[in-house]
């Protein structure tokens, strides 16, 4: 059997360029997905209505958007957490959703999760080492062995040895989110699900788990799903964006296309409502109406409508179909009018 | 002109198993009517700590010296009992998870009832025409239907609105907001931040933002203060602590707010960790993080003026003013 921890990178030249070709396979392949929670209930809530969505070798997909949006429920589908009523999740090559056990087949074909919370995502009472190995158990039978790969890991997030006999509550929170990394590492994944991964973190730390991140992104060679509603951590690390309203996509593309010049009037007010130091990048005119609307009952025709500062008649009455407006997807009838309108409004 | 809120060389320190361990040093801090002062740092850094010094909520055997005086009364020499006319009717207070801050076994009107009634004499008919008032300043659509509303009802926007009129109710004219939108959506804290913001310049109230997040803080306040490690590193007002940082600290901490026009370049943080409060570095205490770090930081480093209204704690702050992006300034 072929071992699924790879020898550390570290001495390894010739690092692959940062995202590859946009012509690239998919190594997620996700089709008219819907999940719905409580489906034989009588209060079924339908948390993504049929979105596809690819993520290709090498790149980095961020999922973006209000809570309630479905960011997260695709990511627990994904890694089999969430009920799915229809569609395909295709992971190189492999059809997951009609395994017998999902969360086991996503783990298989090479998919891991880093969760938000590095406190309730380790176990207390284990030590360091014993977490970062514990994925291996199945695979390398000597626990001498298992504990010195978890060593290394923990060399390879850029954490001293000595950190392996500690407990978490010993740890920061930084030191903590980079044991679920070296964790999320130990099975060798291709695709590494980011949900919120660096959203409880302060800012100075943040930015180091960023860098760690990026790091082991290149050296790895790992595919990133990142899950955020932190837009600073989605702009550094985002090479395509896919923007979430309401369970499904408004728009996708790549990640300079969609922040500099955003087509769908909720990814505009999304990003406008970023705190940035360096001005405003957005017409502030754009802003929203009210809160998210109630997954359970969506509003008829464009789900955006009943807050969308361009809203006409034909959006309360027609559901926008996405379609490509200025080199990425987007789902709005007035696309074409944004980029002009945007200027209108600032003057 | 006074103050409404003077607080002048604070020290706070708390008994951690028998080891005094001072986690506020020498703050000094002032914030006008109408003004919103924003204090920004990371975990651990005596933000919350001096939030609750103000209320004098802090722990038992906690000990304070210097002052904190509000609209000219000395606070830290009122016995109990007049303190607890000053929390709630002259300070308000808002935390950060609105939902968990609301009692879920009863209706917002009803707490919100009793804040107001806590402190002013109104009938029941009155009250409730000062809540319906009140939730309609902070911007909460249907307010009759709020007050009979359970917190669950309401989204994480709608109760923090709710927390903050609460926290008004009873006319305080001083907020103190504890990372009151970090738990909220981007186009929600927008929106929670601008409703502050209009409450200080309508209503004059003076705001305390207490924030990790530099963006939003710049967004927001009047003037700054950086801390760390329960001292004040720099501070002054808003505007120049942007466009001329001094504290190699300060720079660091701008460096990693969100730039949405430098799109897939990863940036670096600050290395290390903030010192644990009992485990502080002898001199300047963020030495052992700083790039710039000299043998001259490791005397004791004093908070000075380099212009009339901008202070920063560090020794070579003038010596690297032109220095430019700290990450580009040392091989």
């Amino acid at each position: 059997m072929t071992s699924p921890v790879r020898t550390p990178r570290a001495e390894v030249d010739g690092r692959a360029a940062p995202g590859v070709p946009a012509g690239g396979d998919s190594l997620l392949s996700i089709r008219d997905l819907t999940v719905t929670y409580g489906l034989r209930s009588r209060h079924a809530v339908r948390a993504v209505a049929g979105v596809s969505l690819d993520v290709k070798a090498g790149r980095t997909l961020a999922l973006i958007g209000e809570s309630g949006s479905g960011k997260s429920s695709i990511a627990r589908a994904v890694c089999g957490l969430a009920p799915v009523e229809s569609g395909t999740i295709t992971m190189d090559g492999h059809e997951l959703t009609g395994a017998a056990d999902r969360p086991a087949a996503a783990g298989q074909r090479g998919i891991q999760i880093v969760f938000q919370d590095p406190v309730s995502a380790l176990d207390p009472r284990w030590s360091v080492w014993r977490s970062i190995a514990e994925p291996l158990t199945r695979y390398v039978a000597s626990a001498d062995e298992r504990r010195e790969r978890a060593m290394v890991l923990l060399e390879r997030v850029g954490l001293d040895r000595s950190f392996g006999v500690r407990h978490p509550h010993q740890l920061s929170g930084g030191q903590r989110q980079r044991v679920t990394i070296a964790r999320a590492l130990a099975p060798a994944p291709k695709l590494v699900i980011l949900d919120e991964a660096v959203s409880a973190l302060d800012v100075s730390v943040r930015n180091e788990i960023l860098v760690l991140l990026d790091d082991l992104k290149r050296e790895e060679g790992l595919t990133y799903l990142l899950i955020s509603h932190d837009m600073g951590a989605v702009a550094q690390m985002a090479t395509d964006i896919a923007v979430m309203y309401l369970g499904k996509v408004v728009e996708s593309g790549e990640a300079v296309r969609v922040i500099r010049e955003p087509a769908h009037p909720y990814t505009d007010a999304l990003l406008a409502s970023v705190p940035t130091v360096s001005g405003d990048i957005v017409d502030p005119s754009f802003r929203p109406r009210g809160e998210i609307g109630d997954t359970a009952h969506p509003p008829a025709g464009c789900r955006y409508h009943p807050r969308c500062p361009m809203a006409v008649d034909r959006c309360a009455a027609e559901e926008p179909l996405m379609r490509v407006v200025r080199s990425r997807l987007t789902a709005c009838h007035r696309a074409e009018e944004t980029a002009t309108a945007k200027l209108g409004g600032a003057q | 002109m006074t103050a409404h809120l003077a607080i002048s060389n604070l020290h706070v320190t708390l008994d951690r198993q028998g080891r005094a361990v001072r986690v506020i040093d020498d703050l000094s801090l002032e914030i006008q009517e109408g003004e919103i002062v924003g204090m920004v740092g990371e975990s651990g850094s005596g933000k919350t700590m001096t939030a609750l010094a103000v209320l004098q909520l802090l722990p038992r055997r906690a000990r304070l010296s210097g002052s904190i005086r509000l609209a000219g009364q000395e606070l830290l020499d009122l016995p109990e009992s007049e303190l607890r006319q000053i929390r709630g009717a002259r300070v308000g207070m808002v935390f950060q998870e609105p939902v968990a801050a609301l009692n879920p076994v009863f209706t917002v009107g009803s707490q919100l009832l009793a804040a107001i009634r806590a402190h002013q004499e109104l009938s029941r008919t009155d009250a409730r025409a000062r809540a319906i008032e009140l939730l309609g300043n902070v911007g909460l659509p249907e307010p009759e239907l709020r007050l009979r509303q359970y917190p669950h009802q309401l989204s994480g926007g709608m109760c923090q609105r709710a927390m903050i009129a609460m926290a008004l109710a009873s006319g305080a004219r001083l907020l103190i907001c504890d990372e009151p939108t970090t738990s909220l959506d981007v186009t929600i804290q927008d929106e929670i931040v601008r409703l502050i913001r209009r409450l200080a310049v309508q209503s004059g109230i003076a705001v305390l933002f207490i924030s990790h997040d530099l963006g939003l803080v710049s967004r927001l306040c009047h003037r700054v203060a950086v801390v760390y490690a329960g001292q004040v590193v720099e501070a002054g007002p808003t505007r120049t602590l942007l466009e001329s940082p001094m504290h190699p600290y300060t720079k660091a901490l701008l460096r990693c707010v969100p730039n949405l026009h430098d799109v897939g370049t990863v940036r670096r943080g600050i290395p290390g960790t903030p010192p644990l409060p009992g485990a502080m570095p002898a001199g300047c205490r963020f030495r052992p993080r700083c790039e710039f770090a000299t043998s001259a930081c490791e005397a004791p480093q004093d908070l000075e003026a380099m212009a009339a209204d901008h202070l920063v704690r560090c020794v070579r702050a003038l010596e690297l003013a032109g220095a430019g992006e700290p990450a580009a300034a040392r091989p």
